[in-house]
């Protein structure tokens, strides 16, 4: 089996159990679509107050919404040692760090999805860079959060230590993202490549030093 | 009365006394020689060096941590915990001072400064790679998961550093509307830099003397519990230490 499809099947495994726990349309989901309506009532009676603040308002609320379904996937892994019979499944570490990815990019792009079409409403249709934006920062999003994710996955005090860790290295992401959206594309699009790339690649040479025990 | 002998100069003191005078000197020329239209300029001359000189720590944090994953030496895991405590110190007083310099200037605490925010993200990486040694009670978990943090950090170091460079275009105007920094700021600039960079050395090096010794001092303890006779236990008798207050 090549990489490709160990991740593939890694992430096709969480998928599976999203699709039947409804982890993110049961909770994030409505926590995001929550978030972005109370911002947007907020700022409403200014309109180009609400068009430039609810791009960062929408980033803000996709990063509480990846630390909440990485917290929802550890709590759904803890059980009857889920992620014991993981590392004893005969796949590399990085696949099962490349496959959390892509798991999680999926239904982050589900969040941004709702989140853009609520951005569209409250503040105006994004624009191509905006939504391609969106999609790189995403995947940089989930690069970053499953790493740290798997680190903290046997550590006690994971609720606090999960976004004090992940946080600050997810920080080039908004800021990328939202400069895309507001212009310069050509400039800010390659760096949230090179981000992302930067990270996958720092990812799948340290899980196994991460997902050991 | 015969007068105490001077202690030998050994590594750690001259570099404690070239931190000493680098910074002195540093200080001196940053008030007296270096060109301000506003006193409170003078503060640039601390801000700018301590930034990089914290930007440079996180540089060795990487290396340490890419030394340790390869070969998984404890010195190298101790140098990059060192080098990330003197970083968040140096991070933060860039922050204190960059606070500082805007208060006066503007009457508000934060601007939106690229450098100000650059060093804001570098102070919280740094403190999420100071908790993460915290997290764990096994010294080797600790130590890789370190130093892959260390390893994570630096996309995040390296693109905040980057969004500054791109930020420059969008401030151009600004900077060409500026008068040129002259020989002698950019002189005030260097020697304050490498006052800090010594410092950073020195404060480094003494936290690895320490780590080292805080090593020793753990392995000695182990092997004292390890090598301690067992309590001889008479028949009949309480044992040492066990019901001893009844």
């Amino acid at each position: 089996m090549t990489l490709f499809t160990e991740a593939t099947a890694v992430a096709a495994k969480d998928l599976r159990i999203e699709a039947r726990g409804h982890r993110i349309a049961g909770s994030v989901l409505p926590l995001a679509g929550a978030l972005i309506v109370a911002f947007a009532v907020v700022a409403a009676p200014d309109p180009a107050r609400t068009a430039q603040t609810v791009p960062a308002l929408g980033w803000i609320t996709v990063v509480f919404a990846t630390v909440l379904a990485l917290k929802r996937a550890h709590d759904a892994e803890s059980e009857d040692g889920a992620l014991e019979g993981l590392l004893l499944a005969p796949v590399r570490r990085s696949a099962i760090y490349l496959g959390k990815v892509l798991a999680l990019a999926a239904e982050l792009l589900v969040v941004q999805a709702v989140l853009l079409v609520a951005a569209a409403v409250f503040a105006g249709p994004p624009s191509v860079a905006g939504i391609t934006a969106a999609i790189l920062g995403t995947v940089g999003l989930a690069a970053v959060g499953a790493l740290f994710g798997l680190m903290t996955e046997s550590a006690h005090a994971r609720g606090a230590t999960l976004p004090l860790l992940m946080l600050p290295a997810a920080a080039p992401v908004p800021v990328f993202a939202i400069k895309a959206g507001e212009g310069h594309a050509g400039l800010w699009l390659p760096l949230i490549l090179l981000f992302d790339a930067g990270v996958l690649a720092v990812g799948a040479l340290a899980a196994r030093h991460v997902v050991e025990d | 009365m015969r007068r105490a002998r001077p202690a030998p100069l050994t590594g750690k003191r001259v570099l404690g006394r070239a931190t000493v005078a680098a910074l002195a000197a540093s200080t001196l020329t940053s008030v007296l020689i270096a060109p301000a239209g506003d006193p409170v300029e003078r503060l640039s001359y601390l801000q700018a060096p301590l930034a990089v000189v914290a930007f440079a720590g996180s540089a060795v944090v990487l290396i340490a941590s890419v030394a340790h994953l390869r070969t998984g030496s404890a010195s190298a895991d101790r140098l990059a915990a060192a080098a990330a405590e003197t970083g968040f110190a140096f991070a933060l007083l860039a922050a204190l001072v960059g606070a500082l310099w805007s208060q006066a200037a503007e009457h508000r605490w934060w601007t939106s400064d690229p450098l100000a925010g650059t060093i804001a993200v570098l102070a919280a990486v740094y403190g999420g790679y100071l908790a993460i040694r915290r997290l764990q009670h096994n010294p080797d978990r600790t130590a890789r998961w370190a130093a892959v943090a260390g390893l994570a950090a630096f996309p995040a170091v390296a693109g905040v550093y980057a969004s500054i460079a791109a930020w420059r275009p969008v401030t151009l105007e600004a900077q060409l509307t500026r008068p040129a920094p002259t020989a002698a700021a950019i002189a005030c600039l260097v020697l304050g830099t490498a006052a800090f960079a010594v410092g950073f050395l020195h404060l480094t090096g003494a936290r690895v003397q320490l780590g080292n010794l805080e090593e020793r001092a753990r392995r000695d303890a182990w092997a004292s519990v390890r090598h301690r006779p067992a309590p001889r236990v008479v028949p009949g008798r309480a044992r040492p230490g066990v019901g001893a207050r009844a």
